[in-house]
């Protein structure tokens, strides 16, 4: 049994560049993640429910990403992503763009595991979405169109307000899942890859503390930084719960 | 009236044309990997380059099949997924099974612990469990890749909300006709369960397969790695490769994607699941 050491493990944790960084990172991953996967989510959703064809095997394929593991997932995308032969920067040549050095400084790094994460979690999200479409009663869209209003207004009017329990819900889970963020991180941009372009976040962050250079304690630390963080999120959602 | 129609056909053609653009976008990379996988390795580097092989190869497929370290890798995902899920959906059903039909002193607390867990991400319990490992010698081997989802506090939640729905009287009614609790359970619980069973084990499953940190901390030697773990370190292993690591990455994503279409409703249910746990 080792010494108790107090709070000495945060305060060497809040002097830690490191764990800014981090924890920024987290947070900008987590903020433009949730914004794209939701909006697009409910874009398909809303696309799928309106009466068409074909519609399992749209929202069949759209699911596709969200069953499959992440680290097949992310080798594909490193070779899409690739500077010389991926596909993404042949593409960029070929219509007489510029290449984008996708996985090769943090930043872009980040921009990259950022695409992943949404390409891989639209389908979830349009699912959570389409039951709650399928929720609203067709009374309110029959009378909006005897009242005349166009497509978007009733998207505005009628869809958007009814779906709004929904919207926070799906928001507050991605959120949640986000903050949580590492398989994608740490395949894509440590290891062999890494290099200049590692990017750390508080779940990889962590797991160097406590596994790379064995420092248990500032990584338990962080872990309870990261617990706080959720928890709070978590009780937005059951306040929530109980509203609806 | 007739503009009326136009319309409505007009933005059908758009609300498919923008599906079919999306769809497009969102299967290609699979259908770049498996072209890739494919080639010859110079075509893979060719410029321009080709959207289907020219010249059909299957040598990465015959030297990964043949590769022991490989199989070692499904192997183990299979062990591992396989009896996690097993063991965690029969103890959720049983356990289920007495908080929704069972009174006794305590259990309102005990199912408020259990609430409570759920909440907690894994990522920020590993440490401790590590260590725990670590004192009872799990590192590397099955027991220690296993033992942290044999109970799945999510699991006994969802078990109970929908032993909850069966009606008492059903039970009265095996009590007067002499069924014991085990009998009760297997007999009137259990079938009366299947679907839950079924979207709770999908789930379970695909959490399991897919699950890489927990492998990450646990495992150090290669012959324990799952196929996640064995995966991620093909970038390193074959460096640019990328023949190879499509192939990898091919005969990972098969299984779990016939899996997806052959039970598509019961996938799709068991996947969103997670909504409820967040």
């Amino acid at each position: 049994m080792g010494a108790f050491v107090g709070i000495r493990n945060y305060l060497s944790l809040f002097k830690d560049e490191i764990f800014y960084n981090a924890f920024l990172n987290t947070i900008s991953f987590t903020i433009f993640t949730t914004l794209f996967s939701v909006v697009l989510g409910l874009g398909f959703a809303y696309l799928i429910n309106q009466k068409i064809r074909f519609k399992s095997v749209y929202e069949t394929i759209i699911f596709i990403p969200v069953v499959l593991t992440f680290v097949p997932v992310c080798l594909i995308w490193m070779w899409l992503f690739e500077w010389d032969n991926g596909f993404i920067n042949l593409l960029l040549r070929g219509v007489g763009l510029p290449r984008v050095a996708w996985l090769s400084t943090p930043r872009m790094s980040l921009v990259s595991v950022i695409i992943v994460s949404i390409w891989k979690v639209i389908g979830y999200n349009m699912i959570i979405f389409s039951v709650g479409l399928k929720n609203i009663p067709s009374m309110y869209y029959e009378a909006a169109m005897i009242d005349g209003a166009s497509r978007w207004t009733t998207f505005r009017r009628i869809t958007l307000p009814l779906l709004r329990p929904i919207t926070l819900f799906v928001m507050v889970i991605s959120v949640i899942n986000n903050l949580k963020v590492f398989t994608q991180v740490y395949v894509m941009t440590h290891g062999a890859q890494g290099g200049g372009a590692q990017v750390e976040v508080l779940v990889s962050d962590i797991y160097a503390r406590g596994f790379v250079y064995f420092k248990m304690g500032a990584g338990a630390a962080e872990s309870i930084v990261l617990l706080l963080v959720v928890l709070l999120f978590t009780l937005v959602q059951f306040r929530m719960g109980r509203e609806r | 009236m007739l503009n009326f129609r136009l319309e409505q056909r007009l933005s059908k053609i758009v609300t498919h044309f923008i599906l079919a653009v999306a769809s497009v976008v969102i299967i290609f990379p699979f259908f770049w990997m498996i072209s890739t996988s494919l080639k010859p390795d110079a075509e893979i580097l060719r410029i321009p380059p080709t959207l289907l092989p020219m010249q059909w190869n299957r040598g990465f497929y015959q030297e990964l099949l043949q590769d022991t370290v490989f199989l070692r890798y499904f192997l183990n995902s299979l062990i591992v997924a396989a009896t996690g899920t097993v063991i965690s959906t029969f103890n959720s059903l049983i356990a289920g099974f007495i908080f929704a039909k069972f009174r006794f002193r305590g259990r309102n607390v005990l199912f408020f612990l259990i609430l409570v867990t759920i909440m907690v991400p894994f990522q920020c319990y590993m440490i401790p469990l590590y260590v725990l490992a670590v004192r009872i010698s799990l590192v590397d081997t099955y027991a220690g890749l296993i033992f942290p989802i044999i109970v799945s506090s999510f699991g006994i939640f969802f078990m109970r909300q929908n032993i909850q729905t069966i009606p008492d009287s059903l039970l009265e009614a095996a009590k007067i006709d002499g069924a014991g609790v085990w009998a009760t359970f297997f007999r009137i619980i259990t079938p009366l369960s299947v679907s839950a069973i079924v979207i709770l084990a999908i789930f379970q499953f695909m959490t399991a397969w897919g699950d890489f940190i927990w492998p990450l901390v646990i495992t150090n030697s290669r012959k324990m790695f799952v196929l996640e773990l064995g995966l991620s370190r093909f970038i390193g292993e074959f460096s640019v490769d990328y023949g190879m690591i499509m192939t990898g990455a091919t005969l990972a994503i098969l299984p779990v994607l016939v899996v997806f279409l052959v039970f598509r409703r019961y996938v799709i249910e068991g996947m969103t699941l997670s909504g409820i746990k967040g």
